[in-house]
């Protein structure tokens, strides 16, 4: 019987990854570095001489909450003001790798999970630093300093240190090898309801999100993506489009047009204006109806068993109702359009600015784009205004780094509403038939359900591999009606393949 | 063309059938006031015109010149809080906190227009679409503001 797993256990990608990362904490590039501005305690926490203290954040903050919970799991054991931290989102460097996944990704609800026991360990080790350099100046033990609010004090004489003021000697010690954790009972922030860090900024209109990213010198670009997904360009014809005031460049790229303008406005007005010939593909005679039948025809099959719990003859059945469901293909409309700024810099640095959900590989799409090295790339995360998992993919990503080397200059990729609604990674759609037999209370006793809705894995490269042998069921697709929430004397679930040449996601 | 926005007035270049929305986030650099639809739907690009509700995606900026325009940015006096915005905070109301701008100049213009506004009528006439699913916490803002 093949191991179910959630999508909430992507985690287990872990599994095939390996590898622990806690240990990075202590190895961070630049620890010992201290200045007279402060100095770092270790890959997250950053402690200046005015007691500023900024926290590193891989995660992006999409509206879940994860900047405000990630400060909260440092402060927590750094004893400090969460109100008081700065957030810095961290860069694209192994120690920031999401735990078990060896890149940094924001997805699959793991983000709470994964940050859990690293970021209190930061906030710990952090603050040992801290106690230790302050212990040497009053040459006493460590055990006879307490760290409060940002401060230590010395409980035999009283005397009082800021964090700031021992934050450079801190940085030059070696961090403990062991630090203890708090016990949830003695938590003061975690636990209970935080404010939202940014909530603020939010309601002002001074949060920034990844659509307000403005340079010097910057064009803004939008797109049109072949009409029919899997279709390509095959000749764009664009001299209206080029006629339209503020119009810099017209770019075909394999399966989209990027236009160029000077404005947002300027670039939508061009993109209307352009006439593109495009190779639809096969895709082109794929309609709802089609889909449709595709599920239904999928569900008439013979399916794979995904579940088989308790004994058919055994439940006494009362009243029986069959039920039939069915999902369309989903976009993940997320308010703020899939977007994303690219400045090419000296010797081919390039800088990102992207409310992208996974960094790493961002990185690793625009060194590709543009022929640098993954070194050569910095990803700036913004806020994401919403994803739920459009952002996990990096075609936007990819447009905007050509756009930006095709003029030389830096360039905002903006899609337009109606290319993220037409364009998305959809989420899967589903066709399912569900026989509840109802016992003599009312309640299910029985459960036979045939559910047809499309493996995703062949559309996630994570997992193209792994479709063969033992896995195979897609547990994705059976998410949720493989974990039955009734207790019934029998469960009876079958999956059946309903493969879509589509852009799938999760 | 000039503008009038947020009590300053701009020597406008764009040209004149340019969305007051891209006006206001590219030439005056105001991004407070988001892109959601670019056709009048989804309100997340509410602005006010003399005090009034408007979508400036679908306002050419030459029909706003002669008019007040107020961002969110210009809701209230520098470092201060909107009534509005602060039961927003309080109520927790932000997620991605996109549409909130939207949201949050649709609620001020409508209790300016009636402060005693029924729940009903408010829940009716929000124009502002909200992705995150944040309308609970909006209706408790808004009860907070109108039993005050």
């Amino acid at each position: 019987m093949t191991a179910l797993i959630t999508r909430r256990t992507l985690l287990k990608m872990a599994a095939y990854a390996g590898g622990f990362a806690i240990g990075c904490l202590f190895t961070a590039p630049g620890r010992g570095q201290s200045t007279p501005t402060g100095g770092r305690m270790n890959a997250w926490v950053l402690i200046g001489a005015d007691d500023a203290i900024t926290v590193r954040v891989a995660h992006t903050e999409m509206g879940q909450g994860i900047h405000t919970l990630a400060v909260n799991l440092v402060a927590e054991e750094l004893e400090v003001d969460p109100g008081k931290v700065q957030i810095e989102p961290a860069p694209v460097a192994p120690e920031y790798e999401t735990l078990g996944f060896k890149q940094i990704i924001t997805g699959g609800s793991s983000s709470a999970a994964t940050s859990f026991d690293s970021l209190r360990l930061a906030g710990a080790s952090a603050r040992a630093l801290l106690v230790a350099a302050a212990a040497k100046r009053w040459h006493c033990a460590a055990r006879d300093c307490e760290a409060l609010d940002g401060r230590i004090r010395n409980r035999t004489t009283g005397a009082i240190l800021s964090y700031g003021a021992v934050a450079g000697a801190a940085a030059k010690l070696t961090p403990p090898r062991k630090v203890n954790l708090k016990p949830a009972s003695a938590w003061r922030l975690l636990g209970r309801p935080m404010r939202r860090l940014e909530g603020r900024d939010k309601v002002q209109g001074i949060a920034r999100f990844g659509i307000d990213v403005q340079l010097p010198n910057m064009l803004i670009a939008t797109v049109i993506n072949c009409p029919v997904p899997g279709g390509r360009v095959r000749t764009v014809h664009p001299d209206a489009a080029m006629r339209v005031p503020g119009i810099v460049k017209v770019l075909p790229l394999d399966t989209a047009v990027v236009v160029v303008a000077n404005s947002f406005w300027a670039a939508l007005q061009a993109l209307e204006a352009l006439k593109v010939d495009w190779d639809e593909g096969p895709g082109a005679s794929l309609d709802s109806a089609g889909i449709s039948r595709g599920l239904d025809k999928a569900l008439a099959a013979d399916g794979i068993v995904a579940k088989e719990q308790g004994d058919a003859a055994t439940p006494e059945v009362k009243t029986r109702i069959a039920l039939r469901f069915e999902v369309p293909l989903l976009a993940h409309a997320a308010f703020e359009p899939p977007t994303a700024t690219v400045s090419i810099g000296h010797q081919h640095n390039v800088d990102v600015w992207a409310p992208t959900q996974v960094q790493t590989k961002a990185r690793e799409v625009v060194a590709a784009a543009l022929g640098t090295t993954p070194q050569q790339v910095r990803i700036h995360t913004t806020l994401a205004g919403g994803s739920f998992g459009r952002k996990l993919r990096v075609d936007y990503l990819r447009q905007a780094a050509l756009t930006a080397k095709a003029v030389s200059q830096p360039v905002k990729l903006i899609w337009s509403r109606s290319e993220d609604m037409q364009h998305d990674y959809y989420r899967p759609p589903a066709a399912t038939t569900i026989d509840v037999g109802l016992g003599s209370n009312g309640l299910p006793v029985s459960w036979t359900q045939r559910l047809a809705v499309p493996d995703l894995r062949p559309h996630i490269d994570e997992f193209k591999g792994s479709t063969k042998g033992a896995d195979l069921i897609d547990s994705f697709a059976v998410e949720g009606a493989a974990q039955l929430p009734y207790q019934v004397g029998h469960h009876h679930l079958t999956w059946h393949n309903a493969a879509l040449s589509l852009p799938l996601g999760w | 063309m000039n503008l009038s926005v947020n009590g300053i007035v701009h020597s406008i270049v764009s040209a004149p059938d340019t969305p007051l929305l891209w006006v206001l986030r590219e030439e005056l650099s105001l991004t407070g006031t988001k892109y959601g639809c670019g056709i009048g739907v989804c309100g997340v690009c509410t602005v006010h015109l003399d005090g009034t509700a408007a979508q400036s995606c679908a306002i050419p900026v030459a029909q706003a010149e002669g008019a007040m325009v107020t961002t969110i940015e210009g809701l209230s006096g520098s470092g201060t809080l909107h009534p509005v915005q602060q039961a927003w905070l309080d109520a927790a109301v932000s997620q991605c906190g996109y549409c909130q701008p939207g949201m949050i100049m649709a609620t001020a213009a409508l209790l300016k227009d009636n402060p005693r506004l029924t729940e009903e009528k408010f829940a009716a006439a929000m124009p502002v679409h909200c992705r995150c699913g944040t309308y609970l916490r909006v209706m408790r803002a808004f009860r907070a503001l109108v039993s005050r």
